[in-house]
């Protein structure tokens, strides 16, 4: 029972630590809470699906396109929508839910709204891991969120442009005075945090059914391990969203598997009367 | 004279000349012409007027604490819940309609306080993303609360008033009252207060406004007000289910008053009809009719801050310029 | 200090209001045509229940043609033709549905109302504007008959099809412990689950272990971990077909590839592709075991066999038992219509149906009430049907016909190989 609760949460904090990580590089540098995300995901992922069955095109590349699709289409929520209101925070969640209703729904008018399996190769595999069991799609979804962590990791510490996303989101006056182009960077973090959508299609998709819907429920815990590690703090929201995993599937296993989501739901409320700013950040920045 | 409004836009002021009777005429004239509409019109039409009516009275209950004081509260949708719920629940354990009603409210208001007590020193997004989910877990609890709520199956209401014609005479009149609350209110002292919270909260505690209690104050008027729309609401439809509760409501409602115009005394109705109205009346499969809603969301927002409201106020100005030269 | 009203504007407001009053016409109500009839239908198209309205509104769409390319019907000796006007409930009947119930009954004037869910949420709208209301799917347990004496149920309902699925679990597959999983929060699930364990009880099969997940749950490990540790030789999953196959999915997937999983949702193959994916399916499918109506493809009557061969060819899709009551639901409604002498006549009609005869030409096989009536107590009910996977065909075939007589088994026949024959 432990080791599966073990597993169980390793898997679920991985999606978790996968989303919010793309949440949070948006929220760090622009301050947007961005439930667009979850259209990115699902146009992500229907991108893939449509690319594998009608395009008939072998699974990896379609993986591929989805997530240059959800690169492109983040950049475009940026271009078109996000940009004109940076300075004016209190308007930003409008603009969200209305991005959000607009890709949902251009999903649901060109591909219906069923719910439509995604099937990589090893969708019925199994590994075993002791007494306990994970799926395939499971270890897939462990993997891919290891490997974006490190490629991000690395993008933001090693390379000019990755510092110059650090900079920005720290004091983004600053970083203008210092020379950083601000515009580049946000279309570049956009840029980022689409294609991490896309990684969360290539993994969360095979896991239930691709529907113009299946990113929104999971995106609102995504939003507790964001404020959990701190808006805008990369390396908090992998840590808590691992956390999280633990915590909701220990809570499912040992107390109520229905109130699942209540935990982190209820974790999220008293961070945020507690200590608004996360748990791992020291920034001074204004919250209340 | 221009100043900055909520959304960061430049407003232009006018001598502002209170003539408090003229107001509460002009509303009290739009209720009664509402009143007519919804009578004469066809079953489906009246309803989609009664849909939007119930809206304005949320969203005007909202318009307080958020409008006026400029607290993002996205948890208006919990207490229309409560207040639908509270009030079927009631009448289905004998109590007389008038007395459920009350009780709905009381339980929407002191949901309202803890809320508020709870979210009294946080602020801005975080205020947005705290009442966001704070109508999530109430909404999870209470769906999955089968024994208590039916689940998804809902509750059949019992019908509280003499006649549907009653219910349509109350429902406008609901709504013009609620608007003319909102009127009230910031010509009191709870208004000026919840308006420099609104301009800038450090400085009106610095000089001895009672944020705090204000504040509460404020939400526990919204909460209520809320509860009445969702009492109101279930005696229309004779049935409520639990998205009634869904922290989406109490979302789309903080958007339908932006949208309209948030701290306008109209702003609630502007921005009620149109997000009702929109999916229903251009009678768009819901795919299209919500991709123009999200469309026209963002292009407000960003085009017309200040809304509706602040649009047609442009268009007045402009008018009257043009009378003028 | 921002302003907070403009009084100029409410004035303004008001007056424009109360003028454009004075001015505009009531809107007129729609009444139909001299000589079409209009079928008004409320089915979810989409939503969690989307895969049981599209087949709904397309197998009605081809009853009516069928009825009008013969000329239509006659009723007091004028001939009319029938029309199909079908609504979304977006799978929510209580705010959706309400609005669609008013625009089809008061404004298009409907005399019969066709609905697939949510019958208890048009309770109030029921007593407020009542009318004959024909009820092609919602087999849900308490019976929806018991909502509105207006209300007809043209299929079986959950206590004539559960209690089989038991029993053929104990007495042909040999399994005693049963694990269930269901949807909680969805009445349909709930109502399996009560029969479930009363015909468990009755026949001698031990439930071991009930869980239910939430709404809008998609991991459903510990759910499957919950079941599972109390080690049952066979899983019964409640809910309808979006509901229970990623549930089958995400069990195969978490390696539990030889119990029997059992469930009353009428999947049809092209779903199970879809939903579970390519190949996967064809494995998750194996141990599938579906009690519900009975299927078109295994009718011997030569006209549902005809239907299902259109129904393929038409719209490339398998056709559940739903398809049939909905084909049929335009033969009904013109029997009673023409027993009753109107088309109009809300009142005549409703009379004319609680006594009508089970009408000529329809297939979906319904077995006559006492006199040869059509609605048994406003029940119209078939044989029940259990059915299995053939994995070579990648196809469903039937593996069990019968009928319940309360909580018991009659006219059974248990088919062997099933697979051969199809």
């Amino acid at each position: 029972m432990l080791i599966q609760a073990a597993v169980n949460g390793v898997v679920l904090g991985s999606l978790f630590a996968l989303l919010a990580v793309g949440l949070t590089l948006t929220y760090g540098v622009m301050e947007v809470p961005n439930f667009a995300q979850a259209g990115v995901i699902t146009l992500s992922a229907y991108a893939m699906l449509w690319l594998n069955q009608t395009a008939a095109c072998p699974f990896w590349i379609a993986a591929l396109g989805g997530l240059v699709v959800g690169g492109v289409v983040s950049v475009l929520t940026e271009r078109i929508a996000y940009r004109f209101v940076r300075t004016r925070p209190l308007a930003a969640p409008v603009v969200a839910l209305g991005l959000l209703l607009i890709l949902d729904n251009t999903a649901l008018i060109l591909f219906g709204g069923d719910h439509v399996s995604l099937s990589p190769p090893y969708a019925g595999d199994v590994i075993y891991v002791g007494s306990a069991t994970v799926p395939a799609v499971g270890v897939a979804l462990i993997g891919t969120t290891a490997v974006a962590l490190l490629a991000l990791w690395l993008f933001l510490q090693r390379t000019k442009t990755g510092r110059a996303i650090r900079a920005v989101s720290q004091n983004a006056e600053a970083a203008a005075i210092l020379g950083i182009r601000l515009e580049r960077q946000y279309i570049v973090s956009f840029f980022i945090s689409g294609i991490l959508a896309g990684l969360v299609a290539f993994a969360y998709g095979p896991m239930y059914a691709v529907y113009p819907y299946m990113a929104d429920a999971i995106l609102l815990n995504a939003f507790v391990v964001v404020v959990l590690g701190g808006l805008g703090n990369v390396a908090g929201a992998a840590v808590c969203g691992l956390l999280l995993g633990l915590l909701e599937s220990f809570g499912a296993i040992y107390v109520s598997a229905a109130y699942q989501n209540l935990f982190g739901f209820a974790v999220l409320l008293l961070m945020i009367v507690l200590r608004p700013a996360g748990l791992f950040t020291n920034r001074s920045r204004r919250v209340a | 004279m221009t100043e900055i409004g909520m959304y960061g836009q430049q407003e232009t002021r006018q001598r502002v000349r209170p003539r408090p009777a003229w107001d509460y005429l002009g509303i009290a004239l739009l209720g009664f012409g509402l009143w007519v509409l919804l009578v004469e019109s066809n079953s489906f039409y009246s309803s989609v007027l009664a849909t939007i009516l119930i809206w304005t009275i949320a969203t005007s209950g909202l318009n307080i604490i958020a409008g006026l004081g400029g607290y993002p509260s996205l948890v208006q949708g919990a207490f229309y819940g409560i207040g639908a719920y509270g009030s079927a629940l009631a009448m289905k354990w004998g109590q007389p309609f008038w007395a459920a009603c009350i009780e709905a409210v009381l339980a929407a208001g002191i949901l309202g306080l803890i809320v508020g007590l709870v979210f009294s020193r946080t602020r801005g997004q975080y205020f947005a993303i705290g009442t966001m989910f704070t109508g999530l877990v109430v909404s999870l609890v209470l769906s999955n609360w089968q024994s208590l709520t039916n689940g998804l199956l809902g509750i059949n209401v019992e019908f509280g008033f003499g006649s549907i014609d009653q219910l349509n005479v109350v429902i406008p009149a609901a709504a013009a009252f609620s608007l003319m609350l909102v009127r009230f209110v910031s010509r009191r002292r709870l208004g000026w207060r919840l308006l420099t919270i609104l301009e800038d909260e450090d400085l009106a505690e610095h000089i001895g406004v009672p944020t705090a209690r204000t504040k509460l104050t404020g939400f526990v008027l919204s909460a209520c007000v809320g509860a009445v729309a969702g009492v109101l609401i279930a005696q229309y439809n004779g049935t409520i289910s639990p998205d009634l509760f869904d922290y989406y409501v109490g979302f789309v409602m903080f958007v339908a008053l932006s949208v309209g115009g948030a701290g306008r005394v109209l702003g609630p109705l502007l921005g009620s009809a149109f997000i009702v109205g929109t999916p229903d009346l251009l009678n768009l499969s819901s795919g299209i009719g919500l991709l123009l809603a999200g469309i026209i969301f963002v292009v407000v927002i960003i085009v017309i801050p200040g809304g509706f409201m602040s649009a047609i106020d442009a268009v007045m100005a402009a008018a009257s310029r043009s009378v003028r030269r | 200090m921002r302003r907070v009203s403009n009084d100029r504007l409410t004035i303004l407001a008001g007056t424009a209001l109360a003028a454009a009053l004075l001015l505009a016409p009531s809107t007129p109500s729609r009444a139909d045509d001299a000589k079409t009839v209009t079928v008004g239908a409320i089915l979810p198209i989409t939503g969690f229940l989307s895969t049981l309205g599209p087949p709904e509104r397309d197998a009605m769409q081809m009853g009516i043609e069928d009825i009008n390319k013969v000329g239509g019907f006659e009723v007091g000796g004028q001939r009319y033709t029938l029309k199909l006007k079908v609504l979304d409930d977006e799978s929510n009947p209580a705010t959706v549905g309400v609005t669609a119930y008013r625009q089809l009954v008061d404004v298009d004037k409907v005399p019969v109302l066709v609905i697939a869910a949510g019958t208890r949420n048009y309770q109030a709208l029921f007593r407020r504007s009542p009318l004959p209301v024909l009820n092609i799917l919602d087999s849900t347990y308490p019976s929806i008959l018991d909502v509105d004496k207006h209300v007809f149920l043209l299929r079986s309902d959950t206590p004539a099809y559960v209690p089989g699925a038991v029993w053929y679990l104990k007495n042909v597959l040999k399994k005693e412990r049963i694990a269930f999983i269901g949807a909680g929060a969805d009445p349909y699930s709930a109502g399996i689950e009560t029969w479930v364990k009363k015909a468990a009880e009755e026949y001698g099969v031990k439930i071991v272990s009930v869980v239910n997940y939430p709404l809008n749950t998609t991991n459903f490990a510990p759910f499957i971990q919950a079941a599972m540790a109390e080690k049952p030789d066979a899983i019964y999953l409640g809910g309808v077909t979006q509901e229970v196959l990623p549930v089958a999915k995400q069990l195969f997937q978490s390696g539990i590839r030889d119990l029997p999983v059992v469930h009353n949702s009428g999947v049809t193959p092209t779903q199970a592709k879809q939903i579970i994916g390519d190949p996967l399916y064809n494995d998750v499918m194996a141990n599938n075991y579906d009690f519900a109506g009975t299927l078109p493809e295994t009718s011997d009557n030569p006209a549902t066999k005809k239907f299902y061969k259109d129904f393929v060819t038409r719209f490339n899709q398998y056709p559940s038992d739903l398809t049939m009551w909905a084909y049929d639901t335009p033969f009904v409604l013109v029997v009673a219509m023409q027993k009753a002498g109107t088309v109009t006549d809300r009142d005549k009609i409703y009379q004319a149906m609680l006594g009508m005869p089970v009408p000529a030409n329809t297939i979906s096989g319904w077995i006559p009430a006492d006199g040869g009536k059509l609605f048994h107590d406003r029940d119209a009910q078939t044989m029940s049907e259990g059915i299995g996977w053939c994995s070579d065909k990648k196809t469903i075939a039937p593996v069990f016909l019968y009928f319940m007589d309360g909580l018991k088994v009659t006219r059974e026949k248990v088919v062997a190989d099933a697979c051969k024959d199809h």
